[in-house]
């Protein structure tokens, strides 16, 4: 909330300055966002006399003016256009070089002829309102010479105080910030006085009001006649402004004064239009209700409203109606001051999106006491201003907020500070705060006022005394506690390692959104689709899908690195989100890794290498790299024939291979890509044995290189794993070479060692085992020895 | 008089393997000297002949005499395949880059979740995880901000739509809801540091993103036990360690339903350590997070009786800190996945 400096100081009596101020309400209460002049731009206007009126020469509309700007100065020639400007006149006069709030710069001027040094304001001109009928006039009393803006009071330092949900009922008001301010410069404060309400209840002619919803706990009604619905004095208006508020006719004027004065919200309604009955009530399924701001709104039955007989006025602690609203023709005003639930009001501004000064305070809660001396004031300035009488006034109540009561031991002081606090001190300052303690045994009961509905328990109350000492005063003090070796968190270890595995291999590590389109989440298939959550409220609907997968905004990611790089790796281990199995949401980490590789690699090979590496980092050996096939099996993101599921022991590891090219060339990608989509917990699978030692073979091995002959739709990897059983003197077979032929079969060369533990093997011996290998798989296989 | 001569051959040798002047030279030269039909290897034979005394007496000379001919021989050798080779022919371009074999990058905000978790983990806290598609019990009703009230909204929040669920989920708006879920399976004394994901429904510009990055901490003891003064001293002890320099903590009050009371933390400025400067606006303190004693209430959520334990939690946005020490201008480069921006770090 923006706070006039000068206000505050005249409530709080404090006599400090606007940064002091600024710096006190900083540590000891609220953060203060910014402390700043207030921008009249009124720079260069000052008070002047209107000496001599002419009728200007050359024009019938324009006068000729002198007026004098300082005292005992020459006066100054100033054309006027304005039908009202007489002599004898004190007025607002624009010097030259002044620039106006309304963007425009004086300068001396030929105006048809003759020489004009200023101008003569009128109160748009000024920023003070809409009236452009002539110039503003001001009290004869007005000193000649002296800045406007100081005349009017618009002289003055704007605090920007961020008032949070908690302090809400009191703080958003001048007096509760005028409060806080005395109690932390250490004096009682001398709250709002209030008067009974003028007259009784429902004398002929009054309005009634009925209170039939429990959420509604005060109604104070005044009727008020013989309102004269004019433009408001200029020290209120410039109360206004200076809070941030638009000045817009004095009845309603007066109403938001009061609500900054007290954080009172008020409603005033044209009494003419409404009628002689006011009902509180819900508003029934469908209603309707045309606003002030012209939004025709529907109402629900959890909506609460002010009603006439026949419909509603208002939206209770939100917005009136269009229709009841008050216009220059008003002559009878009934004004509202009443408090309503809080979570009612909130319901209703969200649920109708709109949020007023009013709504605000009836959130964050107003209590009912405040409505006292809100009204007297009411009162007396619709009395003062606008001549207004009142004819009745009623005061219903259905549940009165009363002071809380906290008990509790004084020893929550020191154990929440771990400091010597004065505990008379401590009293003193919850006093000044209208808190007052009375001393049970060793106990403290304190009565907390409602408008600190904040203060619920003794933890509240030792903040109160804490941050009024001023949280510098605490020292920093070591903690004494157990010596505990911490649990270590095997996830967070994994990942730790997995990452710094990643990148020492070579891959870049990137972080993206968790959210893609509909789209995104279609092309993973009508099963994924059908799995993917979506988000109520999304920032746009390119982000309205909680990914079920990493890889749509990494092809994106790839597109647009691609404008920039020919070969790169990158990857992310971040979370995807699914409907699990059960139905409810499931939430899975995923180590996304992608390859752009150049044109001379072999991109299958370099990825089947880095994630063997990686599986092999995590002590994940033979790992299974199954086919993925179409139709049953497929994975919509990847290439039917050239990509494979990953296990280990029945386990799924994942998916790796090329990204089917249709789907990289809808993300925009020319060229192939890589990809391996690993659930992290499955690198998390190793047993984490302990690895025993084996005896190192003692006799070299033979080394035979093989190269068989089968046709395209033997796996190589089949083969080897063959090979590997066929002989027992096969130590090891490592995969050399392919060659495809035009044929159809291709050529597969294996490295084969072999070894015996007692002996070196023979070359005869070898030369045996390949010819054993060579006839039992080329049965199996039906392959052949290449020529 | 044989001494003498022996001192004449190896001088001779000695000379004449050092100014061999290539291998033809440097190998008959050996062989003169040293094969079986020289002089040297005659006297060595003849040694058998002689009388023990004269045995003791020659014979080490000798074979003194033989082993350094022989060193001198292998020497020379060495020598002349350095000074024979014709090094220039061989020379290769050092200065081109070596097989392409690059490092990967880390992202600098994983790299400042390490820093940040070694400090915590030599202080003995333990690091806790928690679902980034969170509960809105967890994330806000647990926390202290019951529903409809004006706290909810100092979180702008991303809802799942929850059709089908048994309860409503969201994104997570803090790493805080951590908190309750610990707290719900320990029993104090315990500190903890939750590291991670988090998402608020805010436009995003320069500075503002809609998915960052959070660190939390949680202290928790006997009442009395964990104080307001043991959480300045810890914001001090890790931030000083964290900059490496000496950092002070301010606090200044304010208001998170889920601590009573509740702190703005500030430390003093790391670049100009107080004085005043364009980082700090010339006020000599940063702005880094939130903190506060926790709200019983919470501990309640958790299922600890009210007014047993006291501790005090603190949260702050690592990508600030990440920007701040990597001097990055724009929040949005961090999830670009610009891998050009990746790869300085």
């Amino acid at each position: 909330m923006k706070f006039s400096y000068n206000w505050l100081r005249e409530l709080s009596g404090t006599t400090k300055s606007p940064k002091e101020l600024a710096e006190l309400i900083m540590f000891h209460a609220f953060e203060v966002e910014s402390v700043e002049k207030f921008p009249h731009g009124l720079d260069g206007v000052v008070v002047g006399l209107v000496g001599t009126v002419e009728p200007h020469p050359d024009a019938d509309r324009l006068k000729v003016t002198t007026v004098t700007t300082e005292t005992g100065g020459a006066p100054r020639t100033i054309v006027c256009g304005a039908p009202n400007v007489a002599a004898g006149q004190k007025v607002a006069v624009a010097l030259p070089g002044a620039s106006l709030p309304n963007g425009l710069t004086i300068k001396e001027a030929k105006i048809r002829g003759v020489a004009s040094s200023g101008m003569i304001c009128a109160e748009d001109e000024l920023g003070l309102g809409s009236d452009h009928d002539g110039i503003l006039v001001l009290p004869d009393d007005a000193p000649i010479g002296i800045p406007f803006s100081g005349y009017v009071g618009l002289e003055d330092t704007i605090l920007d105080v961020n008032i949070l949900p908690n302090r809400g009922c009191d703080a958003l008001s001048y007096v509760g910030l005028a409060r806080e301010i005395a109690a932390l410069e250490g004096r009682a404060f001398d709250g709002p006085v209030a008067s009974p309400l003028p007259t009784q209840e429902k004398p002929k002619g009054g309005v009634t009001v009925e209170i039939v919803s429990d959420r509604c706990r005060r109604y104070v009604g005044i009727l008020f006649e013989g309102v004269r619905e004019a433009v408001s004095p200029l020290w209120m208006r410039a109360a206004l402004l200076r809070s941030g508020l638009r000045p817009v006719g004095l009845a309603v004027d007066i109403t938001n004064y009061l609500m900054l004065l007290h954080g009172q919200p008020m409603h005033a309604f044209d009494a003419d239009v409404i009628g002689k009955d006011v009902v509180i009530r819900q508003a029934e399924e469908g209603e309707t209700l045309s606003l002030l701001d012209g939004a025709e709104i529907s109402l629900s039955s959890e909506d609460l409203v002010i009603a006439d007989r026949k419909r509603p006025i208002a939206l209770a602690g939100v917005m009136g109606g269009d229709r009841s609203g008050i216009s220059s023709g008003t002559t009878r005003v009934f004004l509202e001051i009443a408090t309503f639930d809080t979570s009612s009001v909130r319901k209703s501004a969200k649920r109708h999106r709109i949020l007023t000064e009013a709504s605000y305070r009836f959130e964050r809660n107003v209590d009912t006491g405040r409505a006292d001396a809100a009204a007297t004031d009411a009162v007396r300035l619709f009395t003062e201003l606008c001549g207004a009488r009142v004819v009745s006034s009623s005061d219903s109540v259905t549940h009165a907020d009363v002071p809380a009561s906290i008990r509790f031991s004084p020893s929550v002081f020191r154990d929440m500070f771990d400091a010597d606090i004065d505990l008379s001190d401590a009293r003193e300052k919850l006093g000044y705060l209208g808190v007052s303690v009375s001393e049970d045994g060793s106990e403290w009961l304190a009565t907390v006022p409602a408008y600190r509905p904040d203060l619920s328990d003794q933890w509240d109350l030792a903040e109160e005394v804490g941050r009024m000492i001023g949280y510098d005063a605490f020292p920093a003090r070591s903690p004494l506690l157990p010596l505990v070796s911490p649990h270590v968190n095997a996830s967070v270890s994994a990942a730790r390692d997995l990452r710094r595995f990643l990148a020492d291999s070579g891959w870049d590590e990137i972080m993206t959104y968790s959210f893609y389109s509909e789209e995104d989440a279609h092309r993973l298939g009508s099963e994924a689709y059908s799995r993917h959550m979506r988000l109520s409220n999304p920032m746009n609907p390119d982000q309205a899908f909680l990914r079920g997968s990493l890889l749509p905004t990494h092809l994106r990611k790839v597109a647009e690195n691609r404008r920039f790089l020919d070969r790169f790796r990158f990857f992310e281990l971040g979370d995807r989100y699914l409907i699990g199995r059960d139905g409810g949401p499931s939430e899975e980490r995923m180590l996304s890794l992608v390859a752009v590789s150049a044109k001379d690699e072999k991109g299958f090979d370099v990825l089947k290498g880095a994630v063997t590496k990686l599986f092999a980092a995590f002590g994940l050996e033979n790992v299974d790299w199954e086919p993925l096939g179409q139709g049953e099996g497929a994975e919509p993101f990847f290439h039917p024939t050239r990509a494979a599921r990953l296990s280990v022991g029945g386990a799924f590891l994942g998916i790796a291979g090329e990204i089917a090219p249709h789907i990289a060339e809808a993300y925009g990608i020319r060229g192939v890509v890589y990809a391996a989509e690993i659930p992290f917990d499955a690198l998390r699978r190793s047993t984490g044995e302990v690895v025993t030692y084996s005896p190192l073979p003692r006799f070299p091995f033979a080394t035979r290189d093989l190269t068989l002959s089968v046709s395209r739709a033997v796996r190589g990897g089949d083969l080897s794993s063959a090979i590997a059983e066929a002989s027992i003197l096969v130590r090891d077979v490592r995969f050399v070479d392919t060659y495809e032929k035009a044929d159809g079969t291709r050529n597969l060369t294996f490295r084969i060692a072999f070894g015996h533990d007692d002996r070196t093997v023979t070359g005869e011996e070898a030369e045996m085992a390949v010819a054993d290998i060579v006839a039992r798989v080329g049965e199996r296989f039906d392959a052949t020895l290449a020529g | 008089m044989r001494i003498e001569r022996i001192s004449e051959i190896l001088e001779e040798g000695k000379r004449a393997f050092s100014e061999a002047a290539d291998e033809a030279s440097r190998s008959e030269t050996e062989v003169r000297l040293l094969g079986r039909k020289s002089e040297l290897s005659e006297i060595l034979r003849g040694l058998k002949d002689l009388s023990p005394e004269e045995k003791r007496e020659f014979g080490p000379v000798v074979q003194g005499a033989r082993r350094a001919l022989e060193e001198a021989a292998a020497a020379a050798k060495e020598r002349l395949l350095v000074e024979g080779r014709d090094w220039e022919s061989e020379r290769i371009d050092v200065s081109l880059p070596g097989a392409d074999d690059p490092l990967g990058h880390l992202h600098p905000v994983t790299t400042m979740i390490r820093e940040i978790e070694d400090i915590f983990t030599r202080l003995g806290f333990e690091i806790a995880e928690g679902p980034e598609l969170e509960t809105e019990f967890y994330n806000f009703d647990a926390l202290n901000v019951p529903a409809d009230h004006p706290a909810r909204d100092m979180q702008d929040t991303f809802f799942v739509e929850s059709d089908g669920f048994d309860t409503r989920y969201l994104l997570r708006t803090h790493t805080s809801p951590v908190q309750v879920r610990y707290m719900e399976t320990h029993t104090p004394p315990f500190r903890i540091i939750v590291p991670g994901r988090v998402f608020r429904n805010e436009s995003t510009d320069a500075s503002h993103e809609h998915t960052f990055h959070q660190f939390e901490s949680l202290v928790v003891g006997e009442t009395g036990d964990v104080t307001v003064g043991h959480f300045k001293h810890l914001g001090e002890t890790f931030f000083s360690e964290f900059f490496g320099r000496h950092v002070e903590v301010r606090l200044r009050p304010s208001y998170f339903p889920f601590v009573e009371p509740g702190f703005e933390f500030d430390i003093s400025c790391v670049l100009c350590g107080g004085a005043g400067c364009p980082a700090c606006k010339r006020t000599g303190w940063l702005e880094v997070g939130g903190a506060g004693m926790v709200q019983q209430k919470v501990f309640e959520a958790a299922g600890y009786p009210r007014g047993k334990y006291q501790g005090f939690a603190w949260g702050f946005g690592l990508e600030r800190l990440v920007m701040m020490k990597r001097r990055i201008p724009d929040i949005r480069l961090l999830m670009s996945g610009d891998l050009r921006f990746i790869r300085q770090f």
